[in-house]
C-alpha cells in the first residue's frame, strides 16, 4: 500500500508543474474559446475567415505550444515549482484592497476610498521601529495619515482641478445635501 | 546630400512645439519622474510610462510624447547610478553598469563613475538619436511599398524576436505573445464588425483598452511581486564627489564610445531587444576587442562607459522599428506606441507623411533628453541618491495608487480599474511560472495589425497563402522568423550530438 502511494505521489510530482500547470490552463482557455465562438460567422478562407477563424486559429497553435511546453517538462526531474515562502500578510491585504477597490469607489467615491485604502496599505507596510514611546506612537498613527492625505489631496486637485476629469463621488454621498462635495466633508 | 537635407528638414519640423514654455517644462517633469524610476530597484521604465501615459491625454499629441520620451530616456540612465552605489541595477539595462562601477565605488570613486554613465550615457543617446533621424525616412519610404503579407510576416518575426529574447524559453515567450494576440480579439473583429468574447458585457464591445492591460501588467504586477519579497532596505555609504573628474579620461574613450553606441542602436532596432540586451552585448564585446579587455570588471571607467553608452543608444535603436513600421523594438516602445494610438494616431510609415512634427517632437526631445541626463547626472547626482533611501512603505502604495488612478482616468471607468487588476493578479502568476509579461504586451499591440493584414493577405490571395513565399520580402522575413524559432533548438540538438559523438 506505501508502495503505491509513494509510486503515486511520485507520478502526481511528475506530473503537477507549474508548465503543465500552464498547458492545462491554455487547453481549458481554448476550450472555451472554441465554445463561445460556436455561432459566429462563418466565412471561407478566401473570404479571410468568418470572425471565429482568426482566433480559432490561435488557439490551436497555442495548444500545441502548450503541449511542447509541458513534455519538455516531463523530462526534468527536479522540482521547479516557484519558491512560495508563505504568502505575507500585506500581499493578501494589498489584494483585498485591490479587488475591491472598484466597488468601493463607487460606494464611497474618489476621496474617501483612496484615503482610506492608502492608509491601510501604508500601516500594514509599515515596520515598527524601536521601543513604544509616546513619539514613536505618535510617529506609527501620524505617518499613514500624513501620506494618504497628501497623496489623495494631491492627485485629487490634479484631476479634479487640473484637468477636471468626473471622479465618482459615492452611491452613498449622491443624495441630499451631502450630494455633490458633501463627501469632502466627509473624508477630512 | 538629399538624405540629409530631407533628415534635417524633418529634425527641425516641430522646433516651434519647443518654444512653448509648457513643452519644456513637461519635458523637465518627464525627466525627474523617469530618473526617480529609473533609480528606484522595482520600479522599470515600463512602468514609469505605463503609468504616466493616462495622464497625457490632456496634453497635445506631440507634448505627451516629449513627456513620454523624456520619462524613457532619463530612466534607462538612471538605473545605473544604483548599479554604481549599491550594486543593485535600478532597471535591468544597468545591470552590466555595476559590474566596474560598484567596483570604483568601493575604491571610493563612485563620484567619477556616476561620471562616466551620465557622460556616456548622453552621448550614447545623442549618437542613436542622429541613427535615428538618419535611417529613418529611408526606411520608412520602403515600409511605405509593404503589403499585407509583409505587415503580417514582419509582425510575426517581431513576436518570435520577442520571444526569442525576453525570457529563457522561447516556447514561453511564444505562449505569451499569442496570448497577447487572444485578448486583442476580445470586442469587436475588424472586418464584420462581429462582437467576440465580450461575455455581453458592454464594456468590452470595444475591446480590452491597452493602458489599462499595461498598468495591470508592469504596475500592479509589480507592487504584487514586491510585497512578495522580503524587504531590503538601501544604505548608501558611499559619498558621491568628483563627478567631473573623470572627464579627462572619458576624453582618450572617443572609439568605446561610437563603438559601445553603434552596437547599441543596432541590438535596440532589432525587434524584441532592449537597452538590457544592448549593454550586455556592448560590455561582452568591448571585454573582447579591447586593449584593457582583461581589466573589465577589475572598475575601470572604460567598462562602465561601453555599456552605459550602449543602452542610452539603444533608446533611439528600439524607435527605429517602432516609427517607420510600427512595430515596437522592446516593452518601453510598446507602450509608446500604445500612447500614440491612445492620441488618435496610426504608428508606421505614414506618421512620416502625414505629422512630421510628430516625428520630429520624438526627435528633438531625445536630444533634449541627452541633456537633462548631463544636467542631472553631474548636477544633482547627490541629490538623486537620496531618492534612493525612500522607504517602500511609502513607494509601494502610492504605486498602486498611481495604478488605480490611472487606469481610471483614460475612460472615466470603473471596469478600466478591475482590468487592471486581473491583469495584474495575471502578471503576477505568470512571473511566478516564468513567462515573460514583454511579449504578450507585444501580441496586445500588434494584434489588430496582424488579424486584418493576415485575413486582408488571404482575400487578396484569393484563400492561398502561396504570396506569402513568392514576395521577396515577405519570404526573406519568414526565413529569417524561422531561424529565430528553430535556430537556437536546432544548434543545441547539434551540438549535443557532436558532444556525444566526441565523447
Amino acid at each position: 500500500m506505501m508502495k503505491r502511494k509513494s509510486g503515486f505521489l511520485r507520478f502526481a510530482r511528475i506530473l503537477l508543474k507549474p508548465e503543465t500547470l500552464v498547458a492545462v490552463s491554455i487547453l481549458a482557455v481554448t476550450a472555451l474559446i472554441f465554445y463561445a465562438s460556436r455561432d459566429y460567422p462563418e466565412g471561407t478562407i478566401a473570404e479571410g475567415g468568418g470572425a471565429g477563424f482568426y482566433p480559432r486559429s490561435l488557439a490551436v497553435v497555442w495548444v500545441i505550444l502548450g503541449i511542447i511546453l509541458a513534455l519538455g517538462s516531463l523530462r526534468r526531474k527536479e522540482e521547479t515549482w516557484p519558491s512560495m515562502p508563505g504568502i505575507p500578510r500585506r500581499f493578501l491585504v494589498f489584494l483585498v484592497i485591490l479587488l475591491s477597490f472598484p466597488y468601493i469607489l463607487g460606494l464611497l467615491g474618489f476621496l474617501a476610498t483612496s484615503f482610506l485604502s492608502l492608509l491601510i496599505f501604508v500601516s500594514i507596510l509599515k515596520p515598527r521601529e524601536g521601543p513604544w514611546t509616546i513619539r514613536a506612537i505618535i510617529r506609527w498613527i501620524l505617518t499613514p495619515i500624513l501620506i494618504a492625505g497628501v497623496a489623495t489631496t494631491a492627485i485629487y486637485a490634479l484631476l479634479w482641478w487640473g484637468v477636471k476629469i468626473p471622479l465618482p463621488k459615492g452611491e452613498l454621498f449622491s443624495f441630499g445635501i451631502l450630494g455633490g462635495d458633501g463627501i469632502i466633508i466627509w473624508s477630512f | 546630400m538629399e538624405l540629409l537635407s530631407g533628415a534635417f528638414e524633418l529634425y527641425t519640423a516641430a522646433a516651434y512645439v519647443f518654444l512653448d514654455p509648457t513643452t519644456i517644462a513637461l519635458l523637465l517633469l518627464g525627466g525627474v519622474i523617469g530618473a526617480v524610476f529609473g533609480l528606484l530597484p522595482g520600479l522599470t521604465s515600463t512602468m514609469a510610462l505605463a503609468l504616466m501615459l493616462p495622464f497625457t491625454l490632456w496634453m497635445e499629441p506631440e507634448q505627451g510624447i516629449v513627456f513620454l520620451i523624456a520619462i524613457y530616456a532619463t530612466s534607462v540612465w538612471a538605473g545605473s547610478s544604483t548599479a554604481i552605489l549599491v550594486n543593485i541595477p535600478g532597471t535591468p539595462a544597468a545591470m552590466v553598469t555595476g559590474i566596474d562601477g560598484y567596483q570604483m565605488a568601493l575604491r571610493g570613486e563612485a563620484g567619477r563613475a556616476i561620471g562616466a554613465a551620465t557622460t556616456a550615457s548622453a552621448i550614447g543617446g545623442l549618437l542613436g538619436m542622429v541613427v535615428l533621424v538618419l535611417v529613418a525616412i529611408p526606411l520608412a519610404e520602403v515600409a511605405l511599398k509593404f503589403g499585407s503579407w509583409e505587415m503580417a510576416a514582419l509582425v510575426f518575426l517581431g513576436l518570435s524576436l520577442m520571444a526569442f529574447v525576453s525570457g529563457r524559453s522561447i516556447v514561453k515567450g511564444m505562449i505569451a505573445g499569442i496570448f497577447g494576440l487572444l485578448l486583442k480579439t476580445i470586442g469587436m473583429e475588424p472586418i464584420l464588425g462581429y462582437p467576440r468574447f465580450t461575455l455581453g458585457m458592454a464594456d468590452l464591445l470595444s475591446g480590452l483598452a491597452l493602458i489599462p492591460v499595461l498598468i495591470g501588467f508592469f504596475g500592479v504586477a509589480e507592487v504584487l511581486t514586491q510585497l512578495g519579497k522580503k524587504e531590503m532596505r538601501i544604505k548608501i555609504t558611499q559619498r558621491v564627489v568628483g563627478v567631473f573628474s573623470v572627464f579627462s579620461e572619458i576624453r582618450r574613450l572617443p572609439g568605446v564610445l561610437f563603438r559601445s553606441s553603434l552596437i547599441g542602436v543596432f541590438i535596440g532596432a532589432i525587434p524584441g531587444s532592449g537597452p538590457a540586451i544592448s549593454s550586455v552585448t556592448a560590455y561582452a564585446i568591448g571585454k573582447r576587442v579591447s586593449k584593457r579587455g582583461k581589466e573589465f570588471g577589475t572598475g575601470i571607467t572604460e567598462g562602465v562607459v561601453t555599456a552605459e553608452a550602449a543602452n542610452n543608444a539603444c533608446v533611439g535603436g528600439a524607435l527605429i522599428p517602432m516609427l517607420t513600421l510600427g512595430i515596437p523594438g522592446d516593452a518601453m516602445t510598446a507602450v509608446l506606441l500604445g500612447a500614440l494610438m491612445f492620441h488618435g494616431l496610426t504608428p508606421g510609415p505614414l506618421l512620416f507623411v502625414n505629422n512630421p512634427v510628430f516625428i520630429s517632437s520624438i526627435f528633438i526631445s531625445l536630444t533634449f533628453s541627452s541633456f537633462l541626463i548631463l544636467l542631472f547626472g553631474l548636477g544633482g547626482a547627490r541629490l538623486f541618491a537620496k531618492v534612493l533611501t525612500v522607504p517602500s512603505y511609502i513607494l509601494l502604495p502610492l504605486i498602486a495608487f498611481l495604478c488605480m488612478v490611472g487606469a481610471y482616468a483614460i475612460r472615466n471607468s470603473l471596469f478600466d480599474i478591475g482590468v487592471a487588476t486581473v491583469t495584474g493578479i495575471l502578471g503576477y502568476l505568470m512571473r511566478k511560472v516564468d513567462i515573460p509579461p514583454a511579449p504578450l504586451i507585444l501580441g496586445l499591440v500588434l494584434g489588430p495589425l496582424f488579424e486584418d493584414n493576415v485575413r486582408r493577405a488571404l482575400v487578396l490571395g484569393k484563400g492561398s497563402v502561396i504570396p506569402f513565399f513568392t514576395r521577396p520580402i515577405s519570404l526573406s522575413v519568414l526565413i529569417l522568423t524561422i531561424l529565430v524559432l528553430f535556430g537556437p533548438p536546432i544548434s543545441r540538438m547539434l551540438r549535443a550530438k557532436i558532444g556525444r559523438r566526441a565523447k
